[in-house]
């Protein structure tokens, strides 16, 4: 009922080309492209202040781009005033009207559109129902919870089957478990609707787990712009490996299929590309590494270091081992054999050489 | 306070609010102007503008007294509701007891009971117990209007002040006294102060309720200056007028200098 | 507010509110008190006093008190309309200005507020007379001049331009605190300016607006000087004839009941249009 008709159009659906804005003398955004299917699912990941909440603004129509074009399914919408867009936004504080009962909250923006009476009432029940909110018509957004007044807000948008939905870090101000449960409706709510939606968040995991594409955003540009496992398994900039966290860096001469570091001649996959001899960085996943008594012969990387500090995270265990003259972090399970580690001992630890992702050194393209 | 986002652009509410101060601002210019009028009528100096309006004031002793009168007045009724409306307001703001919201109603009640009835109950009072000091009874009066306004303004200002740094304070080892005198009061300055320039200003200018009040023996200048109004038509009360704007503007100056209005507003 | 009220010493809070209350209980309360109590008696020719309603009942009776009163509340009701209308889009400015040009604004419009109602009254004067400077500047164009003041027209311009302050300070404190975001998600979902400002932007302002109303009204409906500048005899309200009588007259007794019956029909005025106001808001988006 609320889906849309999936078009192949050789233009992309969304399309921000060059978009600059200045405030005062600072660059807020430079030179920003950006390039969004129809139907996807899109993040816009990045620290507080790296233009990700100005670009979605201007995506609404509250900010006017210095420079630059937006295009919507065809059409330059750059100069459009708010309110002739078809972009309808999620605030992160909901914004609500509080003079107005949850119904009328949801109906707004299909008055605005002079629909008539019976056709309001069906779609309002509609969006209700589609982000499982009790009947609260008669209800005002003070006497709901923030899970609930997060449902209206969505609800008001999503009833004008807008082109573009826009999501302003929508879970943030959510507890720890409401934001899970709400995650998971937003991506269900996405797979019914197959509204093409703009979602801005500076939560790794958030943008990880529910966007099919994201841009990682840096000082008012994008730095890498992929998939998820794209972010993360080839992070394309040194920003963009720090961002998502890539604690064990390993930096050194290579060759073909090694690395030294210090003392240590470290595998890494022949397939990563070496343009020659020189310096070069590879990262691997604290996850991705095992420790163990004994050495463990099925992964090509194993050394014997000395536990150097033990953290315990409840379901995770965090492990520094000292290799050499660096040292790793190694995230493993609390399990019984994980816990007969003491600080001070001495442990192998071990990787595959394919676990291990080459960082870029040159800044973003 | 950050500039907002929402914004409703063009020249209509430029216009509209250039008007209204317009409207607000160009009397009292107009007064200034005719206040240097050489012509013995009300109007606006043409070609020679003239101090003789300022000069003959000192025909008026009237207004100098007045004036004193005022000043006088005003200092008196400030101090008092300055002390009264502090104590009342720390008691509103800081303790819970039975009895607390009437009196905090009783103390703003001036505010809403009209002038001309509160200014006829102390007058008929005072009359019925034979007690014609006039400037007793007007003080009386000044007093119990110009209390409100302390007493909102360091409301205002104890209600912004988080209680957790008086206790901080105590809990380094300060006494009570201590630590409202040398943390709280220090804070809550601006408010009194502010209160007492407000208290000073309302009894200065106030009509409504002195004309009860005042007699041979005691006059103030704005019911001078009304009494004037009503059966002269020259300009000696523009000038007289002129003179008491400047006095206020240069209470607003002090204020605004040393507080900052906005603040004080708020 | 919890934080800064302590729940033991009680008796701090009573010892500090006593000075003021004494001094009120002793010039405020008991003169208020006898005042209304002297509006229900009065003295037969035997010098003794009984309780008679004789003086609500001439008020009440007279076509000319009735008079009165009508006009009191009809110009203190334009006033507040008037003051309503110039001052929300001054508010609405207000809230979108560069702070430097609010300051300057606000101190604009603040300032006549603290100069002498008798000095901004003498102001109109001069402007609104028979040979004012309107009056002068119609004439040397060629216009008829117009009769300005001594009339109603002149006392609710007098009285509005005292009290507009009030009323602007009102809109702009509660226009302030609407959130921005949510006039951004209305005009997102579809309104444009006029839309927003009217199911949004005006419903939101209306505590602020009424409480600017109801202290404008107040205000307008007890003010002495300015009508009686402005209105001369023909625009007589309460508060002057409350002053004639018991100055002029010495008529305490009616001056008296004049000042009970100004406050009680002001008082029940500001309830009717705050239950109104409070009653109206609950409304469905379809009407």
């Amino acid at each position: 009922m609320l889906e849309q008709p999936k078009t192949e159009a050789p233009v992309p659906f969304l399309r921000l080309l060059g978009l600059q804005k200045r405030f005062g003398s600072t660059a807020v955004i430079r030179d920003l492209s950006i390039e969004v299917k129809q139907g996807e699912f899109f993040a816009l990941l990045g620290p507080s202040g790296c233009g990700k909440t100005t670009t979605l603004r201007m995506l609404a129509g509250f900010i006017a781009p210095d420079g630059g074009t937006i295009s919507l399914d065809g059409l330059s919408i750059e100069r459009l005033p708010s309110h002739r867009r078809d972009a309808a936004m999620v605030f992160q504080n909901y914004a609500l009207f509080p003079h107005m009962t949850v119904f009328d909250n949801i109906a707004f923006g299909l008055k605005m559109q002079k629909r008539p009476k019976a056709e309001i009432i069906e779609r309002v029940h509609e969006a209700m129902r589609l982000v499982r909110l009790p009947s609260y018509d008669e209800r005002f957004p003070k006497e709901l919870s923030g899970g609930q007044q997060q449902r209206v807000a969505l609800a008001r948008a999503l009833v004008l089957r807008p082109k573009l939905l826009l999501l302003d870090e929508p879970l943030s101000n959510l507890d720890a478990n409401l934001r899970k449960a709400l995650r998971d409706e937003v991506i269900e709510i996405h797979r019914v609707t197959g509204t093409t939606t703009i979602f801005v968040t500076h939560d790794l995991e958030e943008a990880l787990v529910m966007a099919d594409r994201v841009a990682v955003m840096n000082k008012g540009q994008v730095e890498q712009c992929g998939t998820p496992q794209d972010i993360f398994l080839r992070p394309a900039t040194p920003f963009v490996a720090d961002f998502i966290g890539h604690e064990n860096i390993l930096e050194g001469e290579v060759g073909q299929g090694w690395l030294k570091k210090g003392t240590l001649r470290i595998q890494v996959p022949l397939a990563a590309q070496v343009k020659s001899a020189g310096l070069a960085r590879f990262a691997v996943l604290a996850s991705n590494i095992e420790l163990s008594e004994r050495p463990l012969s099925q992964y090509d990387n194993c050394f014997l270091g000395t536990i150097t500090r033990i953290r315990f995270y409840g379901g995770l265990t965090r492990v520094t081992v000292k290799l050499g003259d660096c040292e790793l972090v190694a995230q493993l399970g609390s399990s019984g054999l994980t816990r007969q580690l003491t600080e001070g001992a001495q442990a192998y630890a071990a990787w595959a050489s394919s676990d291990m992702v080459k960082i870029n050194t040159d800044a973003a393209q | 306070m950050s500039q907002k986002a929402y914004v409703l652009s063009g020249p209509l509410l430029p216009i509209w609010t250039s008007a209204v101060v317009f409207f607000l601002l160009a009397p009292l210019v107009v007064v200034t102007l005719v206040s240097f009028s050489p012509f013995d009528y009300l109007s606006l100096p043409t070609t020679d503008f003239s101090l003789k309006w300022y000069r003959r004031l000192a025909e008026h002793p009237e207004f100098m007294s007045g004036a004193l009168h005022s000043i006088l007045l005003a200092t008196e009724a400030a101090c008092t509701a300055v002390v009264l409306g502090t104590l009342t307001a720390l008691a509103i703001v800081r303790y819970r007891f039975p009895f607390r919201e009437m009196v905090r109603g009783i103390a703003t009640a001036p505010l809403i009971v009209p002038m001309v009835m509160t200014g006829l109950a102390i007058l008929m009072m005072f009359s019925s117990l034979n007690w014609f000091d006039q400037h007793f009874r007007l003080y009386a009066g000044h007093a119990i209007l110009t209390l409100p306004y302390v007493v909102r303004t360091v409301s205002a200002s104890l209600t912004g002040f988080d209680m957790n740094q008086e206790l901080a304070a105590r809990n380094l080892g300060a006494s009570p006294f201590a630590a409202f005198m040398r943390i709280t009061l220090p804070q809550i300055t601006s408010g009194v102060f502010a209160g007492g320039v407000f208290a000073f200003i309302v009894s200065f200018d106030n009509v409504g309720l002195s004309i009860f009040l005042v007699g041979a023996q005691f006059n103030i200048l704005p019911v001078e200056l009304f009494s004037y109004a009503s059966y002269s038509n020259d300009p000696m009360a523009a000038a007289v007028s002129v003179l008491m704007i400047l006095f206020s503007v240069v209470a607003i100056a002090l204020l605004e200098y040393c507080f900052g209005l906005r603040r004080l507003m708020a | 507010m919890q934080r800064n009220s302590q729940t033991t010493p009680t008796n701090l809070g009573w010892l500090f509110s006593l000075p003021a209350m004494l001094f009120f209980s002793a010039f405020f309360l008991l003169p208020l008190g006898a005042l209304c109590l002297r509006s229900f008696f009065e003295t037969t020719s035997a010098g003794v006093w009984v309780f008679s309603l004789a003086t609500y009942k001439e008020i009440f009776t007279d076509p000319y008190h009735l008079g009165l009163l009508w006009r009191t509340l009809k110009l203190s009701a334009m006033t507040t309309c008037v003051s309503i209308l110039l001052a929300f889009p001054v508010a609405l400015h207000l809230r979108q200005m560069s702070s430097r040009t609010r300051a300057l604004v606000t101190l604009a419009v603040l300032s006549p507020l603290l100069t002498s109602v008798i000095v901004r009254t003498l102001a109109w004067m001069v402007l609104l007379g028979p040979q004012g400077t309107i009056n002068r500047t119609l004439i040397s164009i060629g216009w008829q001049p117009y009769q300005l003041m001594y009339n109603d027209f002149g006392v609710v311009v007098g009285l509005t331009h005292v009290f507009l302050g009030y009323m602007i300070l009102s809109l702009m404190a509660t226009l302030d605190r609407i959130d921005d975001n949510i006039l951004l998600a209305a005009s997102n979902l579809g309104a444009n300016r006029w839309a927003v400002l009217w199911h949004v932007m005006i419903p939101l302002s209306l505590p602020g607006m009424l409480t600017g109303a109801v202290l404008v009204f107040t205000m307008s409906a007890s003010t002495y000087a300015t009508p009686v500048l402005l209105g001369g005899s023909k625009a007589k309200v309460l508060a002057t004839e409350i002053y004639d009588l018991a100055i002029n007259y010495l008529e305490f007794g009616l001056a008296a009941g004049m000042a009970v019956v100004l406050l009680l029909v002001v008082a029940l005025v500001v309830l009717c249009v705050t239950r109104f106001v409070e009653g109206g808001r609950r409304r469905v988006i379809f009407e």
